[in-house]
């Protein structure tokens, strides 16, 4: 029976699934579907000092393979998180990761925080990525200096260990991963969504209102991919890999590419029981194939091009 | 005070439903009945179905997000639910081509029902499709004791949808038509409105005042809202919105209400029924 665990640097997660931030909420509505314990963990959607209300609507639309949001980062805010959310993801075994947001530096580190001393994070994700909102998000997301400024802050507010999510739209993604990580980012989250549009024939115009979304769904996979593969040949750190994936073996690309983790995303809105079933099918494919952990399988696919030697065939 | 380990809770899941009839009722619009004993059982007029429809790009040539359709009509003894639709986009092309014995996956029952006033007329003011969840609640209304009234509206009369299955629920039914080729000629909301004035003007109606129920397009439930709380009437309204999960953690399908804690609120779980008052019209 193989080993599920899998360590993200000072991160130690039960399984590689978590629940991508954004898309389950904290856990109430999945939980009717999931047992939450049985994940890696769930992180939790982005939330900032004061509660957002988001943007108007429609702030969805189906593309092929894919969806783009704009829903704008609403969220009920830090202290009903505190006080209503977390104490309940404890009562269900969950690990819990925070998404943090804010409109400036000293907002995402007041996030950071005020729960540097609440029981039961275990861990942070910074995000700089949202492309969703004005202020905050994206504009630290693409200067690499704005982006140190903010996982610097952060950093020195809550020690927890600290995932910076990037966003693929920046001009230059290796410059600001490079950036984080020597502002003391203990991994990265690879990725948030690509920034995207629909129009609406009938109406002349953009479907959203906000015009540009964010693409997430099957249809970015393989351009998160891409991602991974870099971020672990460059700089060997913790990855939580996510971006359209359904199945198990969409997670098994992400470890094999350099993932520690995966998040399930936009899937749980048609399966809600996807993230379980990936754990399980993992689960199958690591017995299957002989793998005792799954550190064995984080990166081995870069062995193959390296040509340090040869991937393990059949094994089972 | 100890909760049960999380593994022991009962957990819901989507569910492969059979399809025991579909019938096509003409003018685009199609009545599907899905072999469903636990929804029917459970089921609340008001509430939908999240139904998974082909149709679509993705790998397994699935739609990405499930589309959502009101209870037309749920049938304990019979075990049956059945769904009114109208066939327009990809989901709903897919969803026409069913035929009886395949089986689809579904979500259901989901969102917050219509809250019958025991002590008042219902009044149903439907537009379009927007006839369906008041078959449903028109069946539930009767067994409660109730005589509900319902006013159907449509552009013309071809378009006008669903009325025969109101009536054989037990309501009693008028309809408008923009155009005039059947029933009233103007807005189902000038209807509805006019009929109450009247009855009130001669008196009140025969039994208790109303409590009105609406839905259909957004302008026709915004008017209806303006007349209702200048008239003091309560009024229930099911909204449609671009909605992906259907269980409450995209925030898709957001309201927006009066400002303040909660301005929005999910469409698919604090919803699809609202009370007006707490919806912001403009």
């Amino acid at each position: 029976m193989s080993d599920l665990t899998t360590r993200l640097g000072p991160l130690t997660l039960r399984n590689p699934v978590l629940l991508a931030s954004g898309t389950a909420g904290f856990g109430r509505e999945l939980a009717e579907y999931l047992d939450l314990a049985g994940l890696g963990g769930i992180i939790v959607k982005g939330t900032s000092p004061s509660p957002w209300y988001g943007n108007p609507g429609p702030r969805t639309v189906e593309t092929p393979s894919g969806l783009i949001n704009s829903i704008g980062l609403e969220n009920p805010g830090l202290r009903h998180f505190l006080e209503e959310d977390l104490p309940w993801l404890r009562t269900q075994g969950a690990t819990v990761i925070v998404n943090v947001v804010g409109r400036t530096v000293e907002e995402y580190a007041a996030v950071a925080e005020g729960l540097a001393g609440a029981d039961g994070v275990a861990a942070l994700e910074l995000n700089i990525s949202c492309p969703n909102v004005k202020a905050g998000g994206i504009q630290f997301g693409h200067d690499p200096r704005l982006a140190a400024e903010v996982t610097r802050a952060v950093k020195a507010a809550c020690g927890r260990p600290l995932f910076v999510k990037l966003s693929p739209n920046a001009p230059d993604v290796p410059a600001v991963a490079e950036a984080v990580l020597e502002a003391g980012a203990d991994g990265l989250s690879l990725i948030n969504t690509y920034l995207a549009l629909a129009i609406d024939v009938a109406r002349l115009r953009p479907v959203l209102p906000s015009v540009f979304g964010g693409l997430s769904g099957p249809a970015i996979k393989p351009l998160a991919l891409r991602w991974v593969w870099e971020a672990h040949a460059r700089f060997r750190v913790p990855i939580i890999g996510m971006g359209g994936i359904r199945e198990w073996s969409d997670a098994a690309e992400f470890l094999l590419a350099g993932a520690q983790a995966v998040a399930v995303g936009t899937a749980s809105f048609t399966e809600p029981r996807t993230a379980a079933f990936v754990v399980e099918g993992l689960r199958k494919w690591l017995d299957e194939r002989g793998f005792a952990t799954v550190g064995e399988v984080v990166g081995l696919a870069h062995r193959a091009i390296d040509g340090e030697e040869a991937v393990p065939l059949g094994q089972s | 005070m100890s909760l049960p380990p999380p593994a022991a809770r009962p957990r819901r899941a989507p569910l492969a439903l059979r399809v025991a009839a579909h019938e096509d009722l003409g003018g685009g619009l199609r009545w599907l009945t899905l072999a469903a004993p636990d929804v029917a059982a459970a089921a609340e007029p008001g509430q939908f179905a999240h139904v998974r429809c082909g149709g679509g790009l993705g790998p397994d040539g699935a739609l990405g997000t499930r589309r959502a359709y009101s209870l037309a009509d749920a049938d304990p003894d019979r075990g049956t639910v059945s769904l009114l639709y109208r066939v327009w986009g990809r989901g709903s092309v897919w969803l026409s081509q069913r035929r009886p014995g395949e089986v689809l996956d579904v979500l259901a029952p989901l969102g917050t029902p219509f809250r019958l006033d025991p002590h008042r007329t219902p009044v149903f003011v439907a537009g379009g499709t927007g006839v369906a969840p008041f078959i449903f609640l028109a069946r539930r209304a009767r067994q409660k004791g109730l005589r509900p009234l319902a006013f159907v509206g449509a552009r013309t009369a071809a378009e006008l949808a669903g009325g025969e299955f109101l009536a054989a629920a037990g309501a009693e039914v008028a309809v408008a038509t923009d155009d005039g080729t059947a029933g009233f000629a103007g807005t189902v909301v000038d209807l509805v409105v006019r009929a109450l004035e009247e009855t009130a003007a001669a008196g009140g109606l025969a039994g208790p005042s109303p409590a009105l129920y609406a839905c259909g397009p957004h302008a026709m439930m915004a008017a209806l809202a303006a007349a209702c709380a200048a008239h003091g009437w309560p009024l229930q309204v099911s909204l449609e919105t671009p909605m992906a999960c259907g269980i409450g953690i995209c925030l898709s399908c957001t309201v927006p209400g009066p400002r303040g804690p909660g301005f929005y609120r999910r469409c698919c779980v604090e919803g699809p029924v609202f009370d007006a008052r707490e919806v912001a019209w403009e």
